[in-house]
């Protein structure tokens, strides 16, 4: 027994552990299961995002791969020898993005929403499309409605389900408005700066036609 | 339902397996062929002073004509500081299992998965981490078998394994940094070593109570069982300590007696390599018919 006394107070065997088992995270020294910040992951993620290979196991050929892939209902490629399984890790939400929301006050400064096209529920549920979690002066549900409109390439904001008011550039939102780049939404503490990525310049359904 | 957040009892196996596994097998040549799923469970705390894994499996179950037959089993690593990291893997295993044992089995399993996941990160979030992303929530692995027909899903860095005949597979990825770095290392941005040295490389970038999650490990059509086939549930303690050939012998070598083969993978994550030992769970199910 090797007892030590760690920076917060607690007292360890220092036989046992390298750091204060305590302590939590602080140590991340060995195995701890951890969390990371949404921070730190950056541009890597959003890198994963298009990379569908990453999240994809390579086997070797055979029956029980082949099996766990017809399950998993992956694209099948079977050059080289080897079985590609793919999809089974499925990014939720992994429609085109058409325009983004980052929020540039409130709890979740600096953190970026993918819009999809159509109607985008923006609350505090985690099950919104556009989920400011932790915020309680945002509504649960459907606080407001970020809608793009793919035949005429706009984007339009109108009031939620909610009783609480939204905001865009500090006027109150009580109809359908269009949006534009750098418009600013408000809901509760929480500021959205609105950036489109498809318009008339840009848009999903262009490159189809090609 | 019973919840094991200590030692696990072991599982109501019947004492003489040889004569079990005979009655299971016997009527295979008749009109209406039985089959059965064994399931066990076991829990280390490793050199740990608190246990931050729980689990739930159902009992031991065999086919009966008319009814379906319906087998889970959910396991959970909590993360984040000591009290909330139980907390969240607790709330999560009872929540699920309560949900799973409601469940109508002639419905959507793999939809019925990805809104509970969806569910239980909310509940998380604002049950245990005060609806904050601070770090707090757990890992979750869940399998359900409905008659012949097995489903999973998984978020975080527990595993999923499948075991046929000879052959082990994870069909699973474990949603960490790691995952995110061997990307940048296939794109050429970043040199293998040092992806593999990086500090975060085990922090989990998708986990139930992020109030977000990014991914999880789902089966869309239903993975058709086959006679011995054995899934196994495990957290990430099992798998820092052994690969996965060790855990494929140790599951072979003990063909027979599942509860044994539990307590065996856990005890030997302990015993391998030195140092401090995270909890160690499993839950493993085998299908006869």
């Amino acid at each position: 027994m090797n007892l030590l006394r760690c920076e917060n107070g607690h007292f360890y065997d220092g036989d046992q552990f390298a750091q204060c088992p305590h302590c939590g995270n602080q140590g991340r020294n060995d195995d701890l299961t951890v969390g990371l910040t949404q921070g730190t992951i950056g541009q890597m993620d959003q890198n994963l995002d298009q990379n569908t290979e990453a999240l994809t196991p390579q086997y070797e050929t055979n029956t029980l791969a082949a099996a766990v892939q017809q399950a998993t209902g992956g694209s099948v490629d079977f050059g080289n020898d080897s079985a590609t399984v793919g999809y089974y890790d499925q990014a939720l939400g992994s429609e085109p993005v058409v325009g983004w929301l980052v929020c540039i006050e409130g709890n979740h400064l600096g953190s970026d929403y993918r819009l999809k096209s159509g109607r985008n529920f923006i609350g505090r549920a985690s099950s919104m499309d556009v989920a400011i979690t932790g915020d309680d002066t945002v509504s649960r549900e459907k606080h407001a409605i970020v809608v793009y409109e793919p035949k005429s390439h706009i984007f339009m904001i109108q009031p939620g389900e909610s009783k609480e008011l939204s905001y865009v550039n500090d006027k109150v939102v009580l109809a359908a408005e269009k949006l534009e780049t750098n418009d600013i939404i408000t809901l509760g503490a929480t500021k959205l700066m609105f950036f489109p990525c498809c318009g008339e310049q840009f848009n999903w359904e262009m490159l189809q036609r090609v | 339902m019973k919840l094991f957040t200590g030692r696990a009892e072991p599982e109501t196996l019947p004492a003489n397996n040889e004569s079990h596994e005979d009655e299971l097998t016997v009527s295979v040549e008749e009109d209406t062929a039985y089959f059965a799923v064994v399931t066990a469970s076991d829990l280390h705390i490793g050199t740990r002073p608190y246990q931050q894994d729980a689990l739930y499996v159902t009992e031991t179950a065999c086919s009966d004509p008319g009814t379906t037959l319906k087998v889970f089993g959910v396991l959970c690593d909590g993360m984040g500081g000591m009290e909330n990291g139980e907390k969240a893997g607790r709330l999560t295993v009872e929540q699920l299992a309560k949900d799973l044992d409601e469940l109508d089995p002639h419905s959507d399993v793999p939809a019925f998965f990805e809104s509970e996941v969806a569910k239980l990160d909310e509940l998380v979030c604002e049950e245990v981490a005060g609806g904050m992303k601070n770090g707090t929530g757990t890992t979750l692995t869940a399998v359900l078998i409905i008659d012949k027909d097995l489903y999973w899903a998984a978020v975080g860095d527990s595993r999923i394994y499948i075991l046929r005949s000879n052959e082990i597979l994870q069909v699973t990825r474990d949603h960490n940094y790691m995952l995110l770095l061997e990307n940048e290392v296939r794109n050429g941005r970043l040199l293998r070593e040092e992806a593999e040295a990086h500090p975060d490389k085990d922090a989990l970038i998708s986990y139930i109570g992020s109030g977000n999650v990014r991914f999880i490990n789902i089966n869309r059509a239903p993975f058709r069982l086959a006679h011995g086939d054995v899934v196994l549930q495990c957290s990430d303690g099992l798998t820092k300590s052994l690969s996965d050939d060790e855990i494929k012998e140790i599951i072979i070598d003990h063909y027979g007696d599942l509860a044994e083969t539990a307590r065996m993978l856990t005890l030997q994550a302990f015993d391998a390599g030195e140092g401090s030992k995270d909890n160690t769970s499993v839950i493993l199910m085998q299908y006869f018919e």
